[in-house]
C-alpha cells in the first residue's frame, strides 16, 4: 500500500501545481479531523479545482489502487471527513465558483465548495432561499450538505437537502464523470436522466456521504423566501411539555417553519456568547418560527399556537418580530455545538429520530439515561421533525470514555425501539456504524454493498464509513 | 498576556466547530485549514502533547503561529469566545524566547526603531534615498511606505518638543495628542488636519511619546513592549490635560490595553480617546458637514477600532448621521484589510491576497473612496490600490472630514 501511494503521488505531481498537493506530515494533521471527536493522519490532501482535476484524481488513485476520502469545510458531526484508514484526502474547499443562478426556473447550480450561507446570500436579493439550513451553514459546504442530506431548522416545513437537490455532477471512483437528474436535461441531453428514471439516481447519490462517487456540481431548487416571519420564545418548566408542545401544533394542522428545543445547560451556554437576555430560569426553551405571506396569515396561526401552547402550561411566551432580534435568536441557536466549549472540552453530539408524536417519550427516556450512566447531557433538538440532538459532554477522554459510550449506545436502542432511527441528518459516519445492525438487517446490509459495489467496484472510496 | 494556565484553557475551549472559517480573512484568501483559528489552536494542541519545545521548532507550527493577523474576527463569531489572537501572541513571545530564533533580529530591530524617537523619522528618510536611487529591487514595496513622505512635515520636526497650539474656535477643553509612529511618519500631514480639526474646541499640545508598543506586541517581544507602555504611562499620566486623543486607532487601541497587559492601574488612561469618539462628541459641532449629492464613500472600520475598542456602531452612527445616503458601507467593512502591521510586508502575497479581496468589495458597493482611521489600513489599502490601479481614493478620516467640511462651507 505504501509504496502505491508513493507512486500515486508522483503521479498527481505530474498533473497538478504544488500548492495543490499537501503531504508534509505536519500540515497533514489539519486535516486529521473535523467537528466530530474522531481523528485520523491522511497520506495526502488534494485541493482539485475543476470537475476534471476531481477525474484525474480518482483515476490515479484507481489505477495506484489507493484509498480516497472526500471533504468539504470539514464541519462533520459523524467522523464523515475523518481518514481513519490514512486516506489520500480529497479538499473541494477550493472548487466554490456559483456557476448559474435562473430567476426564471428557479435553479442555481454551484460548486461542492461554496458554502450554504454564501449560495443563500447569493439568492437572498432575488427574494429566494436554498430551504436546508443546517446549524453549521454559515460555513458547511452544499457539497456536505448533499452528501450528509443536510436538514436544519426550516426542514420542518420545507425538507431535508433530497428535497431540494435537481440534479448532480457525478464522479464515480473510476473516475468517470456523469450527469444526473435536471442537469443532464440542461445540457439538452436525455442520457441516465430521462431514460433510467428522473430523480432517483440523484436520489441515491444524496445522502451517501461521500461513499459512492463525489459530485462537482449541484443543481439546486431555489424557493420563495417568505415574506412575514414571526419567532416565538416559550418557556415550559419540563422539557417533556415542551416535546408535547410540538406534536399537538402540529396535530393542529400547523406547520411552523421551525421548532426547536433547547435545555437549560444549553440555553445558558448560547446566551453567554450572543448575551441576548434568553429567560434562563425556564427549563425549557421551545423555539417556534412561523412564516407566511402577510401579516394576517401569521396573526391566525398565531392565535391557534398560543391557544396550545396555554393548554400545555407554557410560562411565559416572547415574540420577536423585528428582523434583528429574530436574526440574533437563530445565531443563538444555530451556535450551541461551539458554545458546548464553555460547559465541557468534549462531547458526542446524537442524531437520533423518532416519530414526531414520539418526541416527549424520547425526551424521558435520554433524561434517565444521562442519570442513570451519570453522563451531563445538554438536549437540542428539531423538535418539529423529530431530530434529537442529545449532546453528551466529557472533560476526560480516558476515564469518561466508557460512561458515554455507554449511555449513547442506550440511546441509540431507545430511539429504534420508539419506531426511530439513528440519525437524520449528521451521517452514520464513523460514529454510529457499531450500531448500523439495530436498524438494518442483514440482508439490506448486504443489498446497500452490492450499490456500494457498483460505484466503486475496487472498493477505494470512503471505506468503513456509513455501511 | 496570558499565562500558560490561562493558554490551556482557550485552547480546550475549541470544540472544531470550524465557525471561524466564515470570517477568517487568511482563511478565505486560501482555504487552506493552517490558515483558519480552528486550524491553528488544533495544531498547537496536539503538538503540546509532544511538549513546547517540539513546538515551536516545527515549522508548520512557526508559520501558523506567524501568519494569524491577530485581528480577532474569529473570537467575535466564536460561540466559545476562544481568543486565539491572545493564543497565537502567547507563542509568539515563547518563540522569540528561543536560543537562535530567526525572530531575534527582528526583535533588535524593533527595540532599537521603537524605543528610540528619532530612528523611524531617520528610517523612513533613509529608505526614500534608497528608492530615489533605485537601490532597492522592490520599489513598489517602499513606495506604499514613503509616498506620502514627500511634503512638509511639521510634526517629524517637532513631535517632541510639547509645544501647544491653541484653540482656534471656542475653547472648551484641553487635548493631548498623542503622535503615533506612522502619523509621524507616513500621514503627518493627515495628523495636522486632525490636530486643527481639535483646535475648534480644543488646545492642543503634542505629546512627545513614544511608539505605543504595537508592532513589539504583535512580534512577541513582551519586555520591549512593556518597556515603552511603562514610559508612555509615565509621560501620559504627566499630562494635566482633559483628553489624551490620537488619530491612529490601533495606537488607541493598544494604550487602552494598557492596564491589562501590564497588570497596573492607569488612572490616567481613562481620559484617552481616539480621535473617533471625540468626533463622536462632539457630532453637533460637525453638522455642516452635511449635504446632500457628494460623491459616494465607504469607510473601512479598521479591526483596532471595531474588535480592540468595539467603536464600530457609533462611528457608522456617526457617518450615516454626517452623510447620510452618500455613506456607502461595503460588504464585511469590519474585515481585516491584511496590512495588521508589518504582516503587509512579511507575508506580502498573503496580505494582498486579501487586500484584494476586500477592495472587491469596496469596489461593489459604489463608492469612489475609502476612509479609514489607522496609518497601517491607510498603506495597505493604498498599495494595493496602486498596484491593480484601482479608480478608488484612500483617506485618512481627518482629511476627508475636512474636505467635506470646505465643501459645504
Amino acid at each position: 500500500m505504501h509504496s502505491n501511494v508513493e507512486l500515486f503521488l508522483r503521479a498527481l505531481r505530474q498533473h497538478f501545481r504544488v500548492d495543490q498537493i499537501v503531504v508534509n506530515n505536519e500540515a497533514l494533521y489539519l486535516y486529521s479531523y473535523d467537528s466530530s471527536p474522531y481523528s485520523g493522519q491522511p497520506a495526502a490532501v488534494f485541493f482539485p479545482e475543476s470537475t476534471r482535476d476531481v477525474a484525474v484524481f480518482f483515476t490515479l488513485a484507481a489505477k495506484f489502487k489507493v484509498e480516497t476520502l472526500p471533504r468539504g469545510a470539514g464541519t462533520n458531526l459523524s467522523g464523515g471527513t475523518v481518514p481513519q484508514r490514512g486516506q489520500a484526502v480529497l479538499c473541494l474547499t477550493r472548487m466554490r465558483r456559483i456557476l448559474a443562478v435562473d430567476w426564471e426556473r428557479e435553479y442555481a447550480v454551484v460548486e461542492p465548495g461554496v458554502t450554504n450561507l454564501e449560495l443563500q446570500k447569493a439568492v437572498e436579493a432575488g427574494g429566494y432561499m436554498f430551504a436546508p439550513d443546517p446549524a453549521s451553514m454559515n460555513v458547511a459546504t452544499i457539497g456536505g450538505n448533499v452528501a450528509e442530506n443536510a436538514g436544519g431548522m426550516r426542514c420542518v416545513k420545507y425538507g431535508v437537502t433530497r428535497d431540494h437537490v435537481l440534479g448532480l455532477e457525478l464522479v464515480t471512483p473510476e473516475g468517470k464523470v456523469l450527469r444526473l437528474g435536471k442537469l443532464a436535461q440542461l445540457d439538452g441531453g436525455y442520457a441516465i436522466n430521462s431514460w433510467v428514471n428522473d430523480a432517483n439516481l440523484v436520489d441515491l447519490i444524496v445522502g451517501s456521504e461521500g461513499t459512492l462517487g463525489v459530485v462537482t456540481q449541484i443543481m439546486v431548487k431555489l424557493v420563495r423566501k417568505p415574506v412575514a416571519c414571526k419567532t416565538l420564545l416559550c418557556s415550559f418548566n419540563d422539557l417533556r411539555q415542551a416535546g408535547e408542545a410540538v406534536s399537538e401544533i402540529i396535530k393542529a394542522g400547523i406547520v411552523p417553519t421551525a421548532m426547536e428545543i433547547i435545555d437549560q445547560k444549553l440555553t445558558h451556554a448560547i446566551d453567554d456568547f450572543v448575551g441576548l437576555g434568553l429567560p434562563r430560569d425556564t427549563r425549557a426553551l421551545l423555539l417556534i418560527e412561523l412564516d407566511g405571506w402577510e401579516e394576517e396569515d401569521l396573526n391566525a396561526q398565531m392565535d391557534r399556537v398560543m391557544l396550545i401552547l396555554r393548554s400545555i402550561g407554557v410560562t411565559r411566551v416572547d415574540v420577536a418580530t423585528d428582523s434583528k432580534e429574530r436574526e440574533q435568536i437563530w445565531l443563538a441557536r444555530r451556535s450551541v455545538n461551539g458554545a458546548l466549549g464553555r460547559i465541557k472540552p468534549y462531547y458526542v453530539v446524537q442524531d437520533i429520530t423518532v416519530p414526531r408524536h414520539k418526541v416527549a417519550a424520547m425526551i424521558k427516556k435520554v433524561e434517565e439515561i444521562g442519570q442513570k450512566h451519570g453522563v451531563t447531557i445538554g438536549l437540542l433538538a428539531h423538535a418539529g421533525d423529530g431530530n434529537l440532538h442529545p449532546h453528551l459532554l466529557y472533560s476526560d477522554r480516558e476515564r469518561e470514555m466508557p460512561q458515554v459510550e455507554a449511555a449513547a449506545e442506550e440511546i441509540f436502542k431507545a430511539a429504534v425501539e420508539l419506531g426511530g432511527t439513528l440519525s437524520g441528518e449528521h451521517g452514520i459516519g464513523m460514529e454510529k456504524r457499531p450500531y448500523l445492525k439495530l436498524v438494518f438487517k442483514p440482508a439490506e446490509l448486504e443489498f446497500l454493498k452490492a450499490i456500494k459495489e457498483a460505484f466503486d467496484p475496487s472498493w477505494l472510496l470512503n471505506l468503513e464509513k456509513a455501511i | 498576556m496570558l499565562e500558560k494556565e490561562q493558554v490551556y484553557k482557550e485552547l480546550l475551549r475549541c470544540n472544531k466547530c470550524g465557525g471561524c472559517q466564515v470570517i477568517c480573512p487568511t482563511y478565505k484568501a486560501t482555504y487552506y485549514e493552517g490558515n483558519v483559528a480552528r486550524g491553528r489552536l488544533f495544531l498547537v494542541r496536539k503538538y503540546l502533547e509532544n511538549g513546547e519545545q517540539a513546538l515551536l521548532k516545527t515549522p508548520e507550527i512557526v508559520q501558523v503561529l506567524e501568519q494569524c493577523l491577530l485581528c480577532e474576527s474569529c473570537t467575535k463569531v466564536c460561540p466559545s469566545g476562544v481568543r486565539t489572537a491572545e493564543v497565537v501572541l502567547h507563542y509568539r513571545q515563547q518563540l522569540l524566547e528561543i536560543k537562535g530564533s530567526k525572530n531575534k533580529w527582528k526583535e533588535r530591530l524593533y527595540r532599537l526603531a521603537f524605543l528610540n524617537k528619532a530612528f523611524i523619522p531617520l528610517a523612513a528618510k533613509l529608505a526614500y534615498y534608497y528608492q530615489k536611487y533605485g537601490m532597492i529591487p522592490d520599489p513598489y514595496q517602499l513606495r506604499s511606505f514613503l509616498s506620502q513622505y514627500l511634503d512638509g512635515q511639521v510634526l517629524r520636526d517637532n513631535p517632541g518638543t510639547g509645544i501647544t497650539l491653541p484653540a482656534t474656535g471656542q475653547r472648551k477643553y484641553k487635548v493631548t495628542f498623542f503622535v503615533g509612529c506612522a502619523s509621524n511618519t507616513f500621514y503627518h500631514g493627515a495628523a495636522l488636519v486632525a490636530i486643527n480639526l481639535l483646535r475648534r474646541w480644543a488646545d492642543v499640545t503634542l505629546l512627545d511619546n513614544y511608539c505605543c508598543g504595537a508592532p513589539l506586541l504583535s512580534l512577541g517581544a513582551v519586555d520591549g513592549f512593556r518597556e515603552v507602555a511603562n514610559r508612555n504611562l509615565e509621560l501620559i499620566s504627566r499630562e494635566q490635560t482633559d483628553f489624551i486623543v490620537t488619530d491612529c486607532s490601533t495606537c488607541a487601541s493598544v494604550l487602552k490595553q494598557y492596564p491589562a497587559r501590564l497588570g497596573v492601574a492607569a488612572p490616567a488612561l481613562t481620559k484617552l480617546r481616539d480621535l473617533v469618539e471625540i468626533l463622536i462628541q462632539e457630532r453637533e459641532h460637525l453638522s455642516q458637514v452635511k449635504g446632500r449629492g457628494r460623491q459616494k464613500f465607504t469607510f473601512h472600520y479598521p479591526c483596532h477600532l471595531a474588535r480592540g475598542q468595539n467603536l464600530k456602531e457609533p462611528t457608522q452612527k456617526l457617518l450615516d448621521d454626517l452623510f447620510g445616503s452618500s455613506y456607502q458601507p461595503h460588504l464585511e467593512d469590519d474585515s481585516c484589510c491584511g496590512g495588521a502591521g508589518t504582516f503587509g510586508i512579511l507575508h506580502r502575497d498573503l496580505a494582498q491576497k486579501i487586500t484584494a479581496a476586500k477592495l472587491a468589495n469596496i469596489q461593489n458597493s459604489g463608492a469612489a473612496q475609502v476612509v479609514t482611521s489607522c496609518p497601517a489600513c491607510l498603506m495597505q489599502l493604498g498599495a494595493v490600490v496602486k498596484r491593480l490601479a484601482l479608480p478608488l481614493v484612500v483617506k485618512p478620516l481627518a482629511v476627508f472630514l475636512e474636505e467635506a467640511m470646505g465643501e459645504s462651507r
